[in-house]
């Protein structure tokens, strides 16, 4: 449960992530290899991210980076 | 004061928005959901308050699951975190309710939330409501056909009409059902990709009107039967609605249960359900078969002379003792009626030939009368009546048929009848037959005799089965 409580904490209460929508996102991320458990106590979960998930992040990260120079450069904002 | 209370509520199982704004209502007059039934919500009383609910969708449940699996705990683990209780469920379908003011909803991505609800209703409702609908199609397409192959006999009988209203109603609220689903669906996907979840829509009122509508069709159904006199269907009747379908569903909902509480993994439970289901039924229907034979071996299910008068009969029409030194007479008369048509059918002939002279005498000297009599309650269908019986053996058209052997209707004097308009069966080579076809203001009346009837038994007939009383 750290994660709902840490998301708003790290984007300054910019995002808040729904309990249903972060289990549904765990399984998704699981699923495709982005994030793997590490430890199981009971129904408390564990999980970190694998080098695929780094890269998809680090590839994410990169698309927003690009879209946001783009704006400086067209809207002449530093 | 109650502490609990059952509602039948008819919220459509993805509409989450009408749910969720109908337990807010409720938990503010002190009302709390407390479990979902197959036919009532149940409530039990709490202070008055303002509570936030959240209607989800877990696709894995099952309403077959013995207990939640611990996937479906780790789900409620995560929801209780952020202050939502679970409340009441029912298969995939998860109601929690918050009491902290504003809290963080359970679904903020409408992407996975419309892909939690599409696999919900794919996992249940959609294959069942699909099934249903094949069948209601079916039965509905087969009303349409009966209904222009045998008008009368559909509308003038309440054992046609009312499962002919209740397939239709079916096949209309399936329909609706779906295809509102559907659209919704096609728009929450375009919504959640904009990043906005779109509400749900409602058309409670269209199932209320329904499920009223084939409530008070039930109830006519079950009067129309009792007093109709017939035995047999009175039984048929009573046996179908309170004891085979009762008996039924609480076998099935008996079993799934008993099955639950057994600990019986889900699809293993489900199986067991499904085949008992289809044992039962063919086994009750088969009960049911066998005692309409042996009833009929017993005499159980034989008229009671008295209940159905023959409003004519040939008594009215002959002199005494038509029928010297015979007394094998079989009168049979059988009535049906609805709101739109009423219906007498009679048949007064002699019984099968006991001997050889009593052959002879049969086709030769004992008379015998038949007639269709119609009155027809809803004006409209008066044309669709009469030529349904006009046209019925009507077979001029018919290939199949050499010339010469063709029969049909033609016109013939209505006044010796007292009638508006008459016709009379002619077959092609051979003449007109004593058969005719009368047409009242309000009934229309097939008869058949034995003999050529005379202008005097033309009035009798006219007077009693023309103007008579019904």
């Amino acid at each position: 449960m750290d994660i709902l409580d840490k998301v708003p904490d790290m984007t300054q209460g910019r995002v808040s992530v729904g309990s249903g929508t972060l289990y549904n996102l765990l399984e998704q991320f699981c699923g495709d290899g982005m994030i793997r458990e590490t430890k199981v106590e009971g129904r408390k979960r564990s999980y970190i991210l694998t080098p695929k998930g780094e890269r998809l992040l680090e590839r994410e990260y990169e698309r927003i980076r690009a879209q946001a120079e783009d704006y400086r450069r067209w809207m002449g904002k530093e | 004061m109650r502490e609990t209370k059952r509602r039948m509520e008819t919220f459509s199982f993805y509409d989450r928005t009408g749910t969720e704004r109908h337990l807010e209502k409720m938990a503010e007059k002190g009302w709390l959901l407390e479990k979902i039934g197959q036919f009532f919500w149940t409530y039990r009383r709490i202070e008055p308050k303002k509570l936030a609910f959240s209607v989800c969708y877990f696709p894995k449940a099952s309403q077959f699951d013995p207990e939640p699996s611990e996937e479906q705990q780790t789900f409620y683990d995560f929801c209780q975190h952020s202050g939502w209780v679970l409340t009441a469920s029912n298969a995939q379908l998860q109601v929690f309710y918050n009491e902290r003011e504003n809290p963080v909803p359970i679904e903020t991505d409408p992407v996975l939330e419309v892909e939690a609800v599409h696999r919900s209703m794919k996992k249940s409702l959609i294959p069942s409501q699909l099934g249903l609908l094949a069948v209601a199609v079916l039965n509905a397409g087969l009303t349409v056909w009966r209904l222009s192959d045998d008008p009368i006999g559909v509308l003038s009988s309440p054992a046609g009409l009312f499962p002919s209203l209740c397939w239709v109603l079916l096949f209309v609220l399936i329909g609706v059902e779906l295809g509102s689903y559907f659209r919704w669906h096609r728009k929450a996907v375009l919504a959640a990709e904009r990043g906005e979840f779109l509400e749900t829509g409602s058309h409670r009122k269209l199932q209320i009107g329904a499920l009223a509508l084939i409530a008070a069709g039930t109830v006519w159904f079950i009067l129309s039967v009792a007093l109709s006199g017939s035995r047999v269907m009175t039984v048929m009747t009573a046996v179908l609605f309170f004891v085979y379908v009762p008996m039924l569903f609480l076998l099935i909902w008996g079993l799934r249960k008993w099955l639950k509480h057994m600990k019986m993994p889900a699809k293993i439970n489900m199986i067991i359900t499904l085949v008992a289901a289809l044992v039962t039924a063919y086994a009750f229907l088969g009960v049911m078969t066998f005692g309409l034979i042996f009833g009929a071996g017993r005499g159980w299910w034989r008229e009671d002379p008295g209940r159905n008068r023959p409003p004519l009969t040939l008594e009215d029409l002959l002199a005494p003792g038509y029928a010297p030194g015979y007394d094998g007479y079989d009168l049979h008369c059988a009535r049906e009626e609805t709101p739109l048509l009423g219906r007498i059918y009679v048949q007064q002939d002699p019984h099968i030939a006991l001997t050889e002279e009593d052959l002879a005498r049969r086709y030769g000297e004992l008379p015998s009368i038949n007639y269709t009599w119609v009155q027809v309650r809803a004006p409209f269908l008066y044309e669709l009546c009469l030529d349904s019986l006009r046209y019925d053996d009507d077979d001029r058209e018919d290939d199949q048929v050499p010339e010469g052997h063709k029969r049909y209707y033609e016109p013939d004097d209505p006044a010796p009848w007292g009638a508006d308009r008459a016709f009379r069966w002619v077959i092609q080579d051979i003449g007109p037959r004593d058969i005719y076809l009368l047409c009242y203001p309000d009934r229309i009346l097939e008869v058949g005799f034995s003999w050529a009837p005379t202008p005097e038994q033309m009035a009798v007939v006219g007077e009693k089965l023309g103007r008579g009383e019904f």
